[in-house]
């Protein structure tokens, strides 16, 4: 409730009554000068765009899937889960484990996953209960766990990268017009539209979805329906660390699993969130697609500084639009 | 009437015994920091004494703003970093004299706090903290691309110490005894800070934004005077930092060194500003001598980290404090003169 108000008193945070023309302007720019740009490259080489857009949509996917899990904990339940990247990284380094002792890509996608959901949903349940509804210490213990995590999957994993490697099935490339393409990384995209397609129709369509947003916005009220709020909230938060161990095991089986994944991770899925604006599964979709696509560009044409270039975005928009740039209905 | 006054006595007098105890404790501790080169082997008094000296200096920057202004930043690392980078690179590469590189440093760092603060202050709570997380990783991957000034991965090293007149500062002894200086005058200009109209402006700004703008005052410009006073302060410790360890890298701005100083910060209890000292000592001291006993030194701290946010809001202080008052309940003793038992007191009139 007191956190909820928190989160959006929007009329002290923007100041003047031009801030809406002010954002749309940058926005304008900001397309104009990608539109201009991916026109410049279209002209010069096509497939080196057609890769860079791929790259861009995988990537997005990818981002997806690890924010959406953020956007269930930190969006809906209002949590501030700053371990959410150590959910990713235990998932990476669990999926590697279970790959290299079964050989079975699926069983590592699945069973890490399940196994970072229980970690959280154990998080949830012995500790983050104890502070429920303050942000400020939500915030130090999740950073005090992503501490306990890391150091963790340092002794027992080592501090070198491990690859998941792609399933069998998909870890070739195929060929259209003389693009070379990873089939892996488009499977991966499918598996986020899968993934979020889901989530849409379980938070939107469902009976379950329903009590879930009804539990978000008044707690009180849906426990006298007979609703066994706690226990509905420690699951969607079990979801989220699913999702972000899920992502844990796709990332991980095209790009290697280290230390120090944990605090990128934390940052996109941040960064995703807050484009997309907080809750939202569309937005968060948006959110993914605007941060994958400038990413993959900015790794084109300014190779050296891209991972600047995100977190510049980041900053951009938390200090000028922190409900986000699509999150208005908040 | 007569049992309020003597109430009213009885706790005076127990303010007099308090203030006693702090003022014990307050020459206890000055007279050891003192003597301290003199009596504790080399290896405490350089990796622990001054490693807390430098340490608490950037971490009073996070308590201060947590105590005054209810915010927890974490670009005081990235702002510690780019004052220790500016006078690493001024007096290295580029043979500016060592003093006038820190005054450099300080100048840039805290333009950089006056810009961040800017972009930060008009964010509340959780997301002031997300903002801050987010511009302490821009700088870290700053210095870690940035090569032609930061020299990439490996850094800046051999930064040399200066010598203060005839006084070489390059000698632990004398180089502590400055860090002594500096992070005392930094913990008396914060704290007289925090006393000033502007101090005060700030911490009425961070109980009630609304009434403070009501009484005139513009928050925007508050917050961000005070985030550059803290700037000044975490830049002061990257300076010593940097003298200190003869060396900065992207490593020492990097998200584990941000989380450090949240940890000290949290440990150290945000009460009372010397509260960072205290926490950098003990981080200090788990980190040396806990990584003796067991390969897992970071989990014990962050399980450490964890209880203390759980169990005390005050670090570990004010989990002393309380321990101390469970004690005396504890201890039966004949009630104080005039005291009225509690029972009495909360009967309704």
């Amino acid at each position: 409730m007191s956190q909820v108000e928190a989160a959006t008193p929007r009329s002290s945070w923007i100041a003047g009554p031009h801030r809406l023309s002010g954002t749309a302007a940058v926005v304008a720019v900001a397309v104009l000068a990608s539109a201009a740009l991916v026109v410049r490259d279209g002209s010069n080489d096509g497939l080196l765009l057609a890769v860079t857009i791929l790259n861009g949509l995988s990537s997005a996917g990818l981002y997806f899937l690890v924010a959406s899990g953020f956007t269930l904990i930190f969006g809906l339940l209002r949590v501030t889960n700053l371990a959410h990247g150590s959910f990713y990284l235990a998932g990476g380094y669990i999926g590697w484990t279970l790959r290299d002792a079964t050989g079975s890509w699926l069983l590592a996608l699945v069973g890490a996953a399940l196994a970072v959901a229980a970690m959280g949903l154990l998080f949830q349940l012995l500790l983050l209960r104890r502070v429920d509804g303050d942000p400020i210490r939500e915030s130090l213990l999740t950073i005090g766990l992503s501490v306990v995590v890391a150091d963790l999957t340092l002794s027992i994993w080592g501090g070198s990268s491990l690859d998941i490697g792609a399933p069998a099935l998909l870890d070739s490339t195929f060929t259209v017009n003389g693009l070379v393409y990873s089939e892996y990384r488009l499977a991966l995209l499918g598996l986020a539209i899968l993934v979020g397609a889901a989530l849409y129709v379980l938070l939107k369509c469902t009976r379950l979805g329903m009590t879930i947003r009804a539990g978000v916005d008044d707690p009180v009220i849906l426990a006298t329906t007979g609703v066994n709020v706690p226990v509905m909230l420690s699951l969607v938060f079990g979801l989220g660390a699913f999702l972000a161990g899920l992502g844990g095991v796709a990332g991980g089986s095209y790009l290697s699993i280290s230390q120090g994944e944990d605090a990128r991770y934390l940052l996109v899925s941040l960064l995703v969130v807050i484009v997309g604006g907080l809750g939202s599964v569309t937005g968060a979709a948006a959110g993914a697609l605007l941060v994958g696509l400038v990413e993959s560009f900015a790794q084109v044409h300014l190779p050296t500084y891209s991972v600047l270039v995100t977190f510049g975005v980041m900053i951009v928009v938390l200090a000028f639009r922190p409900q986000g740039l699509l999150g208005a209905s908040r | 009437m007569t049992t309020m006054s003597s109430g009213l006595m009885g706790r005076s007098r127990l303010e007099v015994l308090e203030g006693r105890w702090r003022l014990v404790l307050f020459v206890v501790v000055a007279g050891f920091l003192l003597v301290a080169p003199f009596v504790l082997t080399p290896f405490f008094f350089v990796q622990i004494l001054i490693r807390s000296l430098w340490l608490g200096t950037v971490a009073v920057s996070l308590t201060f703003l947590i105590r005054y202004a209810g915010m927890i930043s974490l670009a005081q690392t990235g702002i510690y970093g780019v004052a220790a980078y500016v006078t690493a690179n001024l007096s290295v590469t580029r043979g500016v004299e060592p003093w006038t590189s820190a005054c450099a440093g300080i100048t840039v760092a805290v333009v950089l706090a006056v810009m961040v603060g800017a972009l930060a202050a008009r964010a509340r709570g959780v997301y002031f903290l997300m903002l801050t997380l987010a511009v302490g990783v821009f700088l870290y991957y700053f210095a870690l691309q940035y090569r032609p000034f930061t020299f990439g991965f490996s850094g800046i090293n051999g930064v040399a110490v200066p010598s203060l007149g005839s006084i070489q500062l390059s000698d632990p002894r004398n180089f502590y005894y400055a860090a002594l200086v500096a992070a005392a005058v930094c913990l008396l200009g914060l704290s007289a800070y925090s006393r000033s109209p502007l101090g005060l402006a700030l911490q009425a700004d961070r109980d009630c934004p609304e009434r403070a703008r009501a009484l005139g005052m513009e928050p925007l410009v508050v917050r961000v005077v005070g985030f550059a006073v803290a700037g000044v302060v975490a830049a002061i410790g990257g300076v010593l930092s940097v003298w200190f360890n003869g060396q900065v890298s992207p490593g020492s701005l990097d998200v584990t060194r941000t989380i450090d100083v949240l940890v000290i910060a949290v440990l150290g209890g945000v009460a009372r500003l010397e509260g960072a000292w205290l926490g950098a000592l003990l981080l200090s001291v788990l980190t040396v001598y806990v990584s003796d006993l067991t390969d897992y030194y970071t989990t014990v701290i962050g399980l450490v980290f964890i209880g203390v946010v759980l169990a005390s809001p005050n670090g570990v202080p004010g989990a002393a404090a309380s321990a101390i008052s469970a004690l005396r309940r504890l201890v039966p003793r004949a009630p104080a003169h005039g005291s009225v038992p509690p029972t009495q007191q909360e009967k309704p009139s």
